[in-house]
């Protein structure tokens, strides 16, 4: 008894709270995986030489939507990292609210160039004069194809300016059931039900999903050439059988992807955030692959979504002066080149991206660099909603694909529910 | 081990205790203190850049600092720190060493100086908020937390004490209750300092918190309306101490009321220190962010808004209005509906597994094993089971020639796969039940059953099944209840999808709070929930209440 009251009050006695030493902590938080977090480690260590006294502690969530949750509540709750990447599609909600500081008035005394980035990425993150974070890379949608399929099928490689036409006739070639069993073994392309891989298609066939000031969606999500859009796309894995079966959910599945790797199907959409596990196939299985540009509908421009990244910095961190300068040193010439080596993504200074693509030896950079020019911000850039635009953007295809409901009549359907939700206050 | 020496222990357990909590309640007073005090010089330093960005003046101009101070309001001994010597708004020197470099170098609240003469400072910036060029600083008063809520604290803390004390003594002269007794004062007591370790927590942030001008911050930052948390953290714990409070109160009416016996104050009090762990955890987890949900509900409530207008019943009328809140209820329904059928089978596989064969346990511990294994895992396990390009479940179809079934990307499927995984979950928890309730039927019921001529069928249509009746209704309405609150499978298997097949209710939640960042309207979903459970609840008891006919 004695021995288990003295042990309660010992607990007690030393429960007294402990303090930590006298080194300034800055924190940094981001959705990055453990491998490019080791990129960073590499600045993140130069960093802390050059400031005695200073450690900076990197702690990622892996999972995007628990990362959001996580920042929002640290910032909410007083208790803010001081950086954290901020993806181009939660810019307008934590820049509307006031949650991040502008960057623009220290950049010059950090040592950041403004004019060094790509304008249409420094753009993502900008407001008139204001740049709320400092980009440290970005992405073009495109195509990759593998370039094996296209020369057994005696096709010339796509061009960059190719359309709807050259992909469709391409794609119908480049499908074969080699076994004979009514499946076919080798695929055109695949199709994804995520937006983001199909916003690219519907601007370059001349349609939007939302009106120029991101209001409305009836009259653009559900205007002829959107609806063509739609269309087009929800008949490769049906009507023209040149992509398999899509995957019904919001997760991937990677089934694609892994047809992609194994030289089974032709033309893949996504970014440049794929050469990390396509080097390896392109490198030791001798997987030759091409990019080039998201096909346009005849009579239309180009237009591909751009997708980027950025520093930024809560108005509330402790440490303003520091976390500007980490956020500065992270995005400086000398990190987007260690971390463009990785592949990663496209560096946001054009200057480090001709150096990079001068060293590139997977021979893609090139063409990669090719598609900024025709880069657009997306939606997600520009309006506060655009998380809940982009879950009912599921429907769409989904009502299409699964249900087989006419175009017209989804499109309409969730152009009247997106214009509530524009709508709400 | 005698009650004098039991006594003596409880004593000297009790006197470390106290230091204990002294010191632990010292250094809160102390840190929540600083917390203040900092603050209250970061407010300061903020409306001093504020004033000199507003006037182009300087930000140590002797000005701009006086009426900076002058608008602090705060009963606070405030100095502005210039070249290394702190003065007052009217030039009286603070006596403090002032490390210079440091507060010119180091962005952020510092503590300086000794002893009595300590100050916290935080860093003046130039006009862009960049370089410091000067610190605010604030006398630091140990004591300023202690205010007269914080007196009721302590009066309600050293009741419980006292009470804990005549516990104690009445049992001292009972040696036979003897180690047990000491045992219950000992939680008393524990319960008591707790209680006043919590409250001087409580005291302190809300002093901390004191020192944060909201709305001043919230007009620096450029918003024109309320500051983030509307219910702050100082109303918050006024409250709970408030309500801590008058519990003691009515505790003390009770034992003036009439003249109680002993053993009466001795058992309610050993009573009340046992459920005050528990009670305190359901209050402050449960029944606290329940309330605040519902508060919550009636605003338009954005974590990163500053601005949470109250809308009424607004997030209530969209809800009956919304379709996809009324899908995930209807398909939170039909999940429900798994509960019989894996019910169904638990009463099964419980008769089954009923038998005294060697080896029972190890195939109880199999079929009970999927219940304790993490949700992620299972979902992930299931999903390639039911792939419908390489799942098992369709290659076993494949072999019997049947054609092959899209589990989970086909609408008509999606749910029922949740199903099959939710009762495989759920079987063997509801086979120990089971197995429970059958272990308590006197056997001596099966015998004469037996004697009479009655047929295994007869046995159980007339015996177990009636008498499994209350175990039966308890593991269906909780099965129900856990049915109700269905996400992890939906989060990592299917999303919602396809086409909201699977879009549940939890899970509809869970999007509209942190995806749509729609906090009111979650909350008032989650609160369409509850009551759905509620009544769930409300039935079991009802139903449970009933009294099992042995005749």
């Amino acid at each position: 008894m004695r021995r288990v009251a003295r042990g309660i009050a010992l607990a007690l006695l030393l429960a007294a709270c402990g303090r930590g030493d006298d080194v300034t902590v800055l924190r940094m938080t981001s959705w990055q995986s453990p491998d490019e977090i080791a990129i960073d480690a590499i600045s993140i260590r130069e960093f802390e030489r050059r400031h005695p006294g200073v450690r900076v502690e990197n702690d990622p969530v892996s999972n995007q939507a628990e990362y959001r949750e996580k920042v929002i509540t640290s910032i909410v709750s007083g208790a803010p990292p001081d950086i954290f990447l901020l993806d181009g599609i939660d810019v307008p909600a934590f820049v509307d609210e006031g949650v991040v500081l502008d960057l623009a008035p220290f950049a010059s005394r950090v040592g950041t160039d403004l004019s060094a980035f790509y304008p249409s990425v420094l753009a993502i993150f900008s407001r008139g004069r204001h740049v709320y974070a400092f980009p440290k890379g970005f992405t073009p949608m495109v195509y990759y194809y593998n370039k094996d399929l296209f020369d057994r099928a005696h096709l010339p490689y796509p061009a960059l300016d190719w359309t709807w036409d050259d992909f469709l006739r391409d794609a119908r070639a480049l499908t074969r059931d080699t076994s004979g069993d009514g499946v076919p073994d080798y695929w055109g392309t695949a199709l994804d039900r995520r937006f983001f891989t199909w916003q690219s298609w519907v601007w370059s066939g001349g349609g939007d999903i939302l009106s120029p000031d991101g209001t409305r969606a009836t009259g653009y999500l559900n205007s002829p050439q959107t609806d063509s859009t739609i269309r087009f796309l929800t008949d490769l894995p049906t009507r023209y059988g040149v992509a398999p079966r899509p995957n019904a959910f919001r997760a991937v599945t990677g089934k694609e992807t892994r047809l992609f790797y194994a030289g089974q199907l032709a033309m893949l959409t996504s970014g440049h955030w794929l050469i990390p596990q396509l080097e390896p196939y392109m490198r030791k299985y001798h997987l030759r692959l091409g990019v080039t540009s998201i096909p346009r509908a005849p009579g239309h421009r180009l237009e591909t979504a751009v997708f980027a990244s950025a520093w930024a910095v809560p108005y509330n961190t402790p440490h303003r002066k520091l976390a500007v300068e980490l956020a500065a040193w992270l995005t400086a010439a000398d990190a987007q080149m260690t971390r463009a080596r990785q592949g990663l993504e496209l560096p946001a200074m054009p200057a480090v991206q001709q150096a990079y693509a001068a060293e590139d030896t997977l021979g893609l950079e090139r063409d990669f660099a090719a598609q900024v020019p025709y880069g657009r911000p997306p939606w997600g850039a520009t309006i506060a909603r655009y998380r809940e635009v982009e879950a009912q953007m599921f429907d769409v295809m989904d009502r299409v694909l699964i249900r087989r409901e006419p175009v017209h009549r989804v499109t309409t359907d969730v152009a009247r529910r997106l214009d509530t939700i524009l709508a709400r206050p | 081990m005698t009650t004098r020496r039991a006594t003596i222990a409880l004593v000297i357990a009790l006197v470390l205790a106290a230091a204990g909590w002294a010191l632990c309640a010292a250094r809160t007073l102390a840190s929540a203190e600083y917390a203040r005090a900092s603050r209250v010089a970061a407010g300061a330093a903020a409306r001093i850049a504020d004033l000199s960005r507003r006037t182009g003046r300087a930000p140590l101009d002797p000005a701009v600092d006086r009426e900076a101070l002058a608008a602090a309001r705060t009963p606070d001994t405030l100095a502005i720190v210039r070249d290394g010597v702190a003065r007052t708004a009217d030039g009286r020197a603070v006596r403090a060493s002032i490390d210079r470099a440091r507060l010119l170098t180091e962005d952020r609240a510092l503590v300086l100086g000794s002893g009595a003469r300590r100050v916290v400072t935080a860093p003046v910036k130039d006009a862009d908020d960049w370089n410091i060029v000067g610190a605010v600083a604030v006398v630091v008063r140990p004591f300023a937390a202690l205010t007269s809520v914080m007196l009721v604290a302590v009066a309600t803390a050293l009741l419980a004490l006292v009470l804990a004390l005549v516990g104690v003594r009445q049992l001292a002269r009972r040696p036979a209750r003897g180690a047990r007794g000491v045992l219950v004062a000992a939680m008393g007591v524990l319960a008591a300092g707790t209680t006043v370790l919590v409250m001087l927590q409580g005291a302190g942030l809300a002093h901390a918190a004191a020192g944060l001008d909201l709305a001043h911050e919230s007009r620096l930052l450029g918003a024109s309306t309320l500051a983030f948390p509307s219910l702050g953290w100082s109303a918050l714990l006024e409250w709970i101490v408030t309500l801590l409070a008058a519990a003691a109160v009515l505790g003390i009416a009770w034992l003036a009321s009439a003249r109680r016996r002993p053993a009466e104050v001795r058992e309610t009090v050993a009573a009340w220190g046992f459920l005050a762990p528990s009670l305190a955890h359901l209050l402050v987890f449960s029944v606290g962010p329940l309330l605040f949900a519902f508060i919550i509900s009636f605003h338009r409530w954005d974590l990163l808004q500053r601005a949470k207008p109250f809308i009424g019943l607004g997030n209530y009328r969209e809800m009956a209005h919304d379709p996809l809140f009324w899908t995930s209820m209807r398909n939170t329904a039909l999940y429900a509906l798994n509960v019989p059928v894996t019910m169904a089978l638990a009463l099964g596989a419980a008769l089954i597994l009923d038998q005294p064969l060697r080896g029972i346990r190890i195939i109880r511990t199999v079929v009970f094993l999927p219940y304790v294994v993490s949700y992620v895992a299972i979902a992930i396990v299931w999903q390639w089971i039911f792939n419908a390009d390489y799942g098992l479940l369709d290659y076993l179809l494949r072999l019997a020639h049947l054609p092959p079934v899209d589990w989970l990307g086909n609408p008509a499927t999606a749910l029922i796969a949740l199903m099959i995984v939710s009762a495989w979950v759920q079987l063997g928890y509801q086979m120990v039940i089971f197995l429970a309730g059958l272990q308590g039927i006197p056997q001596s019921l099966y015998e004469a059953a037996r004697l009479d001529g009655a047929g295994a069928w007869q046995r159980f249509r007339h015996i177990t099944l009636p008498l499994l009746r209350p175990v039966s209704v308890y593991v269906f309405i909780t099965g129900v209840i856990w049915s109700f609150q269905v996400f992890t499978l939906v989060y990592v298997m299917t999303e919602g999808g396809p086409v909201h097949a699977t879009d549940v209710i939890v899970y509809r939640i869970y999007q509209s709070a942190w995806e749509f960042r729609r906090m009111g309207y979650a909350s008032a979903m989650s609160w369409a929930l509850f009551a759905v459970l509620f009544v769930l609840t409300l039935l079991q008891w009802r139903l449970l209440s009933r009294k099992v006919d042995y005749a």
